[in-house]
C-alpha cells in the first residue's frame, strides 16, 4: 500500500472509532434519563395507590361532596393510564405531554378535595386522614425531586444529541429528541400547601 | 493471604496473561507474514502465467523473504490488535453498570417493593456493609431461567452485581447469600479488572477472524485467488488465536472460581453456596444465559453460562461436582431434581441472617491491629452478622426512607446537624440559603429519628443512603456536595464524620454520577509521601485525644524503616484541609505502599486499645481515600460520644 493509502486507512479507522464513541455516549446518556424516569414512576405509583385510601377515608365524612370525590378518582385513573403509556416510552414528547396534563388535572382535583376537607373539622382531625395527607406531601416532594433529576438527564441527552458532530449520528441511529416532564399548573404545586397551612 | 496480596496476585496473573498474549501476537504476526508472502507469490505467479511475454523469458520462482512487506504486516497487525484491545478495554472500563446493562440487565431500584428483589437487595447490602465495600448497583437479567450471576466493574466503587431471574425464583435466602458472597469475592480479589483485560485482548483476535470472514463474503469483484487465500488465511489465523486465547482465559478463570468459592464459604460459613451449586446441577436449564455477549463475558459469571459445548479445556468454570466437593467433602454426587413450578415461594424477608455463635453487638470484636488489617477486603462470618446487626440498629422506617434520593439526602443532612439547638439553628439558617423548602421540610421531618440513633449506626446509615445518591443528576450532585460543605463548615466545632462523609461521597457516588475514571498509580516509593504520612498519623493521634504521643509512635513503628523520619505535628497543623491534601496524594501510591500506610493508621488508632467513634470515622475516611475496603470494626461497650470528644479533629 502507498503512503496515501495508509493515511486514508488511518482516517477511516479514526472516523469509525469516533462514531462508536459518540454512539456509546448517547446510549449511556439515554439510559441515564430512563433510569431517572423509573424514579418518578415509583413515586407516582405510590401516590396513585394512596389516593383511593384517601378518598375511602374521606367518603364517610363527605356525603354531600360526591362530585369532588368522583373527580379525584377519575383524574387518578387518567393519570395512572398516562403513566403506563409514558413508562413504555420515557421521554417521548407526546407521552410526556399527556402525563403532564393528566398530572395537572389530578393535582387540581386533589386541591379542590383538600380545600373541601378544610370545611370538615372532624375529618381534618381524623388520624388516618392525617397520616395519608402526610404521606401524600412526602411523596409529592419526592416526585418533585425525581423530576428534577429526570429533566436534568433529558437536557444533558438533548444537548449531547444536538451538538456537532453528534447530530450527524443521532438521526440515523434512532436517537430521538426527549421531552422533559414539566408540571406548570400552580394548582398542583400549591395543593399540598393548602392542606398543611 | 490478605486483600492486598490477592490484589497483587491478580495483578501478577494479569502480567503473565499479557506475556502469554505477547507470545501469541508474535506467532500470529509470523503467520500473517507467511500468509501475505504466499498471497503475493500467488499474485505474481498469476501475472506470470497470464502475461508471460511481459516477463521476457525470465523464470519465475516464489520469493518468501520480503522485508518491506513483513514490516508493513507486522505494523498493521500489531496496530489492529492493540487498537482493538485498547478500545474494548476502554469502552468496558466505563464501569460495571455499563457492562451489566449491555448484557441486558434491568437495574433494580433501591426502593423496589417486590419481595424477591427486596430480598436480593437486602442480601447485597448486608454483605457490602460487612465487607466495607460500597453497595454495588444491582441488576436482574430478565427472561433468563438459568441460575447465574456476575459481578463487573473496574474497582469496588463502580462495581455492579447482576443475577438472573431464575436465581431469584429458585434459590432460598441462604443459597442466594452464597452466590452473592462468591461475586463479592471476585470484587475483593481484583478479578474484575483481570477479566476486563482478558475480554479486551481476546477481542483483537476476534476482530481478525471477523475481518477474514467479512472478506470471504465480500463482493463479486473480490474473486482473485490471492484474495480468497488471504481471507481464508485471516479467518483461520484469527480463529486459531481465538481458540488459544480461550484456553488461557478458561484456565485462569477456573482457578479464580475455586478461589472465589473458598472465600465465599469462609465468609458466610454456611452451606448456602454448596446447596446453590447443587440446585444448578439438578435444574434442567442449569446455569445457561442466553445473550449474545454471554460468550464474550462467560468468565464473569457465577457458573458456566454457555452450553454443553463449552466444556473440558474450554470451560471457564470447573465442573459443579468438583466445586461442591471442594467446599463440601460430604457431597454424595447426586443432584436433587429441581424445576420452576415446584418451587415453593421464597419465605418473606424477615430476619437478617445471623450465623449461630456470633457475638452480639454489645460484645467486643477482638481488636488487634494485625487483625484489622487482615480483615481489609476479607470479611468474616462475624462481620456478616455484625453488618446485619448494624443494619438492624437503624430502624426499618429510616432504612426505607434512605432508599430514594430525597430521603437519603435529608437523612445525611440530619446526620451532619449538631445536637445542640443553637448550633443546629445556625446550620439550618445557612442551609436555607442554599436548599429549596421541600428538602428542608424533609430534613426537619426525619431529624428526631436520626438523632435518636446509636452513634455507631451513623456510618452504616450513611452506607445505606449512598446508593440512592448515585441516581442524582450531575447538577443535583453538585448542589448536594455544596450543601454538605455548608453544613460541615457551619458546624462548630467541626465533626470528623462530616469529613468522612465527603470522602465517601467522592469515592462511592461521584464515579457513578460524573463517570470519572480511576486514577493511575503515581508513587512507588514512600519517600515523596513522608510529609503526607506525617500529617495523617498526627491527625489520627490527635483525634485519639489520649496518649497522643504513644499513638503516633505506634503508627510510625509500622512504617518501613526508611519512612520513619517523621515527627508528631502540633494539633493546629492537623486541619481537615491538610489531611485532605495528604490523602489525595497518598491515594496515588501503589498497592503495597497503601497497605503499609493503612497499617500504620490502624496501629495508630488502636494504640491504646480503644477506638472512639471519631477515630473509626477518620480511619474510614482514610480507607475510603486509599480504596481499601475496611470492614466495620467498632469497640463496645458503645463509646458514647461526649460532645467535646466527638468533635475533636
Amino acid at each position: 500500500m502507498t503512503l496515501s493509502g495508509w493515511i486514508v486507512l488511518g482516517a477511516v479507522v479514526l472516523v469509525v472509532f469516533l462514531v462508536i464513541s459518540i454512539y456509546n455516549r448517547l446510549v449511556s446518556l439515554r439510559n441515564r434519563f430512563k433510569n431517572a424516569y423509573s424514579q418518578i414512576e415509583v413515586q407516582l405509583k405510590r401516590r396513585y395507590d394512596l389516593i383511593p385510601n384517601l378518598v375511602e377515608t374521606a367518603k364517610g365524612y363527605l356525603k354531600h361532596e360526591r362530585e369532588t370525590l368522583d373527580a379525584v378518582i377519575s383524574a387518578r385513573g387518567g393519570a395512572a393510564g398516562a403513566l403506563q403509556r409514558a413508562t413504555q416510552k420515557p421521554g417521548d414528547p407526546e407521552a410526556m405531554k399527556a402525563l403532564s396534563a393528566a398530572e395537572m388535572q389530578l393535582g387540581a382535583s386533589l386541591g379542590r378535595l383538600l380545600v373541601t376537607v378544610e370545611a370538615y373539622p372532624d375529618l381534618k382531625a381524623n388520624q388516618t386522614m392525617h397520616q395519608l395527607m402526610e404521606e401524600l406531601t412526602s411523596t409529592e416532594n419526592r416526585v418533585a425531586f425525581a423530576r428534577q433529576a429526570f429533566n436534568d438527564g433529558v437536557m444533558e441527552y438533548n444537548n449531547a444529541r444536538e451538538q456537532f458532530p453528534n447530530t450527524l449520528i443521532a438521526g440515523p441511529f434512532g436517537f430521538e429528541p426527549a421531552s422533559p416532564f414539566e408540571v406548570t399548573a400552580p394548582a398542583e404545586r400549591e395543593a399540598p400547601k393548602v392542606a398543611f397551612a | 493471604m490478605d486483600f492486598f496480596e490477592h490484589q497483587e496476585r491478580a495483578r501478577r496473573q494479569s502480567a503473565r496473561l499479557i506475556a502469554f498474549y505477547a507470545v501469541a501476537v508474535a506467532l500470529l504476526i509470523g503467520a500473517m507474514c507467511l500468509l501475505l508472502a504466499a498471497a503475493a507469490n500467488i499474485v505474481e505467479s498469476w501475472e506470470f502465467f497470464r502475461h508471460p511475454a511481459r516477463f521476457a523469458g525470465a523464470d519465475w520462482s516464489p520469493r518468501w523473504w520480503r522485508p518491506m512487506l513483513f514490516a508493513k504486516v507486522a505494523a498493521g497487525t500489531a496496530a489492529l490488535l492493540g487498537g482493538a484491545a485498547a478500545w474494548k478495554i476502554h469502552s468496558l472500563g466505563s464501569g460495571g453498570i455499563s457492562v451489566a446493562s449491555s448484557l441486558g440487565g434491568r437495574w433494580v431500584p433501591p426502593e423496589t417493593a417486590l419481595p424477591e428483589e427486596r430480598r436480593l437487595l437486602n442480601v447485597v447490602e448486608e454483605i457490602a456493609i460487612a465487607s466495607g465495600v460500597p453497595v454495588p448497583a444491582v441488576f436482574v437479567l430478565e427472561g433468563q431461567d438459568g441460575i447465574n450471576a456476575f459481578a463487573a466493574g473496574n474497582t469496588p466503587s463502580d462495581a455492579a452485581i447482576a443475577v438472573t431471574a431464575g436465581t431469584l425464583r429458585l434459590l432460598d435466602r441462604e443459597q442466594l447469600q452464597g452466590v452473592i458472597a462468591h461475586e463479592f469475592s471476585h470484587i475483593l480479589n481484583g478479578d474484575m479488572r483481570l477479566s476486563l483485560r482478558m475480554i479486551g485482548l481476546l477481542y483483537g483476535f476476534l476482530m481478525i477472524a471477523n475481518a477474514g470472514r467479512a472478506l470471504l463474503g465480500g463482493g463479486r469483484r473480490m474473486r482473485h485467488p490471492a484474495f480468497i487465500a488471504l481471507a481464508l488465511g485471516l479467518a483461520v489465523l484469527g480463529w486459531i488465536g481465538l481458540v488459544l486465547g480461550r484456553l488461557v482465559k478458561a484456565a485462569l478463570s477456573r482457578q479464580r472460581e475455586y478461589l472465589a468459592d473458598a472465600a465465599a464459604v469462609q465468609f458466610t460459613r454456611s452451606t448456602g453456596l454448596a446447596r446453590a451449586l447443587a440446585v444448578i446441577g439438578g435444574y434442567l436449564p442449569g446455569s445457561r444465559v442466553n445473550t449474545w455477549a454471554a460468550e464474550e463475558m462467560s468468565h464473569l459469571f457465577f457458573a458456566n453460562a454457555l452450553g454443553w459445548w463449552a466444556g473440558g479445556m474450554f470451560a471457564t468454570h470447573p465442573p459443579l461436582h468438583d466445586r461442591i466437593r471442594r467446599i463440601d467433602p460430604s457431597f454424595d454426587g447426586k443432584f436433587p431434581r429441581v424445576s420452576l413450578p415446584e418451587v415453593h415461594p421464597p419465605p418473606p424477608d424477615a430476619r437478617p441472617l445471623v450465623p449461630p455463635g456470633v457475638a452480639p453487638l454489645a460484645s467486643n470484636l477482638e481488636l488487634r491491629p494485625e487483625d484489622v488489617l487482615a480483615r481489609v477486603g476479607r470479611p468474616t462470618a462475624e462481620h456478616l452478622g455484625y453488618g446485619a446487626d448494624l443494619v438492624a440498629l437503624v430502624d426499618p422506617q429510616l432504612r426505607e426512607i434512605v432508599r430514594e434520593p430525597l430521603g437519603a439526602i435529608a437523612v445525611l443532612y440530619d446526620l451532619l446537624l449538631h445536637d445542640h439547638d443553637a448550633v443546629r439553628a445556625r446550620q439550618l439558617d445557612a442551609l436555607r440559603a442554599h436548599a429549596n423548602p421541600t428538602l428542608l421540610a424533609e430534613v426537619e421531618r426525619f431529624l428526631p429519628q436520626v438523632h435518636g440513633l446509636d452513634p455507631r449506626a451513623r456510618l452504616p446509615l450513611a452506607d445505606l443512603a449512598l446508593p440512592a445518591l448515585r441516581r442524582l443528576s450531575p447538577r443535583q450532585y453538585d448542589q448536594v456536595l455544596g450543601q454538605i460543605r455548608v453544613l460541615a463548615e457551619t458546624r462548630e466545632p467541626p465533626a470528623v464524620f462530616a469529613y468522612a462523609l465527603q470522602r465517601m461521597l467522592r469515592r462511592r457516588v461521584e464515579p457513578a454520577v460524573v463517570l470519572r475514571r480511576p486514577r493511575a498509580t503515581q508513587f512507588y516509593s514512600a519517600k515523596p509521601l513522608l510529609r503526607d504520612v506525617e500529617v495523617l498519623l498526627s491527625s489520627l493521634a490527635h483525634v485519639a485525644r489520649v496518649d497522643t504521643g504513644l499513638a503516633f509512635t505506634a503508627g510510625r513503628a509500622a512504617l518501613p524503616p526508611h519512612a520513619r523520619a517523621i515527627d508528631l505535628l502540633s494539633s493546629e497543623r492537623c486541619t481537615f484541609e491538610a489531611v485532605d491534601r495528604a490523602l489525595e496524594r497518598l491515594a496515588q501510591a501503589g498497592g503495597m505502599l497503601r497497605r503499609q500506610f493503612l497499617e500504620a493508621c490502624a496501629r495508630c488508632a488502636l494504640a491504646n486499645n480503644i477506638v472512639t467513634v471519631a477515630e473509626a470515622e477518620l480511619l474510614r475516611a482514610v480507607a475510603e481515600a486509599l480504596e481499601c475496603p475496611l470492614p466495620p470494626f467498632l469497640p463496645a461497650p458503645a463509646a458514647p460520644r461526649s460532645p467535646e470528644e466527638a468533635e475533636r479533629a
